[in-house]
């Protein structure tokens, strides 16, 4: 029954997939459909940490953003003392320690409270973080680095690939995969699954449920972490909160559209987001809507997408 | 039964202080009679003569031709005439609330934190280090009163804005408010300023929201006064025809109309035309750079935050190893601070300016350079420190023209009917009964990536009249 469901969403992901790319093509909106999928793929990323934490104890993370900001401070940092990889493993250390402090200072106090209340007290540490950030490093802007400088390497639908979004896209699409396998097929991920959903029947048979807990708000630090990273320095330069004020609603919204308890959702429910706000800005269709369309669409496609599945395009009803 | 008299009494109470008159804000046109709202501008006081103008009003402020590069005298005596300006303005009860024999006291607010930021080291220091040199330097030139300057950051949000104008009025006594940047920041604040009689100056930003304003004045040309000269720039480049993208903010739909109108008139094209959200995703940034790639254009006229200028377009155009000409209206994006963190990808990036960049400003104001580390605490001048120091410099002169009777109505009454002013940075600033919009010309800048900041490519452009 269970690998029917499966099978079926996955039915449904590709349909999807297949219905919007033909559309998109005959409509001229081939553009869209490239630029959507590379900027979605960073949604999609920080979906992906979303969805973790989300799976795993039920709580909407504020700061899984400022986790990947934290990074790209430490990337900035070190990398004019030891070099950008070392810079990188580095900056992603910082995010997984940030994440595993979030835990300990904040999450697991409140493990017993009502989930709304984790939710505030996550928004509370993106507000906190930001604040210590523009502490740190002033309001303004700072130029960063990124690992691949190439830009016409691949050329699709007349769009430029850059070689920094085609490391981004291999890694959320590897990722989605690795960490949907990771729940279903290790006993490591199914313990987060079965302690998510019955935590006192997870202790008695011996798994620490705080433990795993833990391990999860790090492994989601590391995504929003990684998220950041890859996704940013394309745009040359960052500031306090960019990945709450860029990337957090947008992946929000592709968290939701995909199935909040689906990892594959995620990166769809990302690109999604992403093509939707492409098209929405250069179609035609849509230049009569007053104000600015892109956001406008975003949230009737998500409107339209729960009337019908209110468990998201990918995830499981509750 | 107690508790429940408590709570009557503290409605009544904020009631009662709700209606009452706070301290530095005149009086509502629904209060009684002796409420000081502006006078209308009656036509018989509009169409006043120059000559009506009592001479103590524009004779100490001398207006010298930019050409030469002439910095107004800075007088070291008062004028010698104290008789307040004629002019359509009255006072009010609170007309003189911010000044005292001794101190005049300056509102400011700017973003500072935000969406689009600007340094803010650099405006906390800049923004009266020409008052602590005109205190040494000339000391009674404000008639033995030194200007104390309040800041508030706006954060980039137009109620924030609102609240930090009225705390700096309401709570630090500010005689006039001055907007940094931030053309929503600035229409909300300058509204709430002319609801309450209290004079507001900025740089030039939009006229919608602004141009009914009575107590509102722009020291230098508006976004859509530029985009004559930013039509006739592209065609000295031998371009012609450019893509138009503006953020999607009602302040800057006149600049929009203006700058299409402009074009229009100069027989230019505008084949692709854009209103981009004002926080513009990653998404909405590559889509519209990739229509005007394809578009095959070569230049583009642009009107949106530094934020989105430089991490969305900028990049995105990168990312498509395409490098059109981006140039447009502002100040902001003419700031450093977008090719310290931009270049290389900003390289072909041109704007307006109200001042010229730091490579010529030896050249029209030796003050500068000179004065400014001195009463900057050692800091480096930049270009912050040279947008205020012009500003507060051009208001100095107002404040000195205005005389000795210093109140909000006569320094108003003064800024109308004075033939203008020169500070040697601006262009001439004038201002008439029926034209709050000051600015008469601008500077364009060039992003320089190989010295990391905007330099001068033209100074003292003047606007068409």
């Amino acid at each position: 029954m269970g690998l029917l469901a499966a099978r079926r969403d996955l039915l449904i992901g590709l349909a999807i997939t297949a219905a919007l790319v033909v559309t998109l093509l005959a409509t001229d909106e081939d553009a869209a459909l490239v630029i959507g999928v590379t900027t979605g793929s960073a949604y999609g990323l920080v979906a992906l940490g979303l969805v973790l934490v989300y799976k795993s104890s039920g709580v909407f993370n504020f700061a899984q953003g400022e986790f990947g900001t934290v990074a790209l401070y430490v990337l900035y940092l070190l990398d004019f003392e030891v070099g950008y990889w070392w810079a990188f493993a580095g900056a992603l250390v910082a995010a997984g320690l940030f994440g595993f402090v979030t835990e300990r200072l904040v999450v697991r106090p409140l493990f017993d409270a009502p989930r709304v209340t984790l939710l505030v007290a996550t928004a509370g540490v993106a507000l906190l973080a930001i604040a210590v950030e523009i502490w740190f490093g002033s309001a303004q802007g700072k130029p960063i680095a990124k690992a691949f400088e190439r830009v016409d390497r691949v050329t699709v639908l007349g769009v430029q690939v850059s070689d920094q979004r085609l490391w981004l896209i291999a890694t959320v699409v590897v990722l989605a995969v690795l960490l949907g396998l990771f729940f279903t097929r290790t006993n490591l991920g199914l313990a987060i699954i079965a302690a998510s959903q019955e935590p006192t029947a997870t202790e008695l048979v011996g798994i620490s449920v705080r433990r795993l807990s833990a391990f999860t708000w790090v492994l989601a630090a590391l995504l929003g972490g990684l998220a950041a990273l890859i996704a940013v320095p394309d745009g040359g330069s960052f500031g306090p909160g960019i990945m709450t004020s860029t990337y957090l609603i947008p992946a929000f919204t592709g968290a939701v559209l995909g199935g909040m308890t689906s990892l594959p959702g995620a990166f769809l429910g990302g690109v999604l987001v992403g093509i939707i706000q492409s098209v929405a800005t250069s179609a035609p269709l849509f230049e009569d809507i007053p104000g600015t369309p892109s956001t406008l669409v975003v949230f009737v496609v998500l409107l339209a997408v729960l009337v019908v599945r209110p468990q998201g395009l990918l995830g499981k009803r509750a | 039964m107690t508790r429940r008299a408590l709570a009557v009494a503290v409605a009544v109470a904020t009631l009662a202080a709700a209606c009452g008159q706070k301290a530095g804000v005149s009086g509502s046109a629904a209060d009684d009679g002796a409420a000081d709202t502006i006078v209308t501008v009656a036509p018989t006081v509009a169409s006043l003569p120059p000559a009506s103008v009592p001479p103590s009003a524009a004779p100490s402020v001398p207006v010298t031709s930019p050409a030469t590069g002439a910095v107004s005298t800075p007088a070291t005596e008062p004028p010698a005439t104290t008789t307040p300006p004629v002019g359509p303005y009255q006072p009010g009860p609170n007309d003189t609330a911010g000044v005292t024999d001794t101190e005049i006291v300056i509102g400011v607010h700017a973003p500072v934190t935000g969406a689009s930021p600007i340094p803010q080291e650099s405006f906390d220091i800049g923004k009266d280090v020409y008052w602590r040199f005109l205190a040494d330097s000339a000391p009674d030139r404000l008639y033995g009163r030194t200007v104390r300057v309040v800041f508030r950051d706006d954060e980039f949000n137009p109620q924030r804005a609102v609240q930090v104008c009225r705390e700096m009025v309401e709570q630090d006594g500010a005689f006039l408010l001055v907007g940094g940047a931030g053309a929503d920041q600035i229409t909300a604040c300058a509204q709430y300023a002319d609801e309450n009689g209290i004079p507001y100056l900025s740089a030039g930003v939009n006229e919608e929201g602004l141009a009914d304003l009575d107590t509102y004045f722009a020291t230098t040309v508006t976004y859509a006064e530029q985009a004559p000269l930013i039509i006739a720039r592209l065609q000295e480049l031998g371009i012609t025809e450019a893509g138009l993208v503006v953020a999607d903010t009602p302040s800057f739909g006149d600049a929009f109309v203006a700058i299409k109108e402009a074009a229009a008139a100069a027989g230019f094209g505008i084949p692709y035309e854009q209103r981009i959200n004002k926080d513009a995703s990653p998404a909405e940034a590559a889509t519209v750079v990739q229509a005007l790639k394809d578009a095959g254009l070569g230049a583009v006229i642009l009107l949106t935050s530094p934020v989105v200028y430089v991490l969305g377009l900028a990049a995105s155009a990168a990312n498509q190893s395409y490098a059109p000409v981006w140039i447009g209206p502002g100040i902001t994006s003419g700031l450093n601070a977008v090719t310290a963190i931009g270049c290389p990808n900003v390289e072909t990036g041109e704007f307006f300016s109200p001042v010229p960049g730091l490579d010529v400003i030896d050249e029209l104001d030796p003050d500068f350079n000179a004065a400014y580390p001195t009463y900057a605490g050692g800091a480096p001048a930049d270009d912050v420190g040279l947008q205020l120091w012009a500003l507060n410099k051009v208001l100095a002169q107002m404040l000195e023209a205005t005389g000795p009777e210093l109140g909000r109505a006569a320094f108003m009454n003064t800024l109308v009917t004075s033939p203008g002013f020169d500070n040697g940075i601006y262009p001439p600033v004038r201002f008439s009964v029926d034209d709050h919009f000051g600015g008469t010309g601008a500077h364009l800048l060039d992003a320089n990536c190989d010295v990391g900041q905007y330099v001068t490519a033209q100074r003292f452009i003047p606007v068409p009249s």
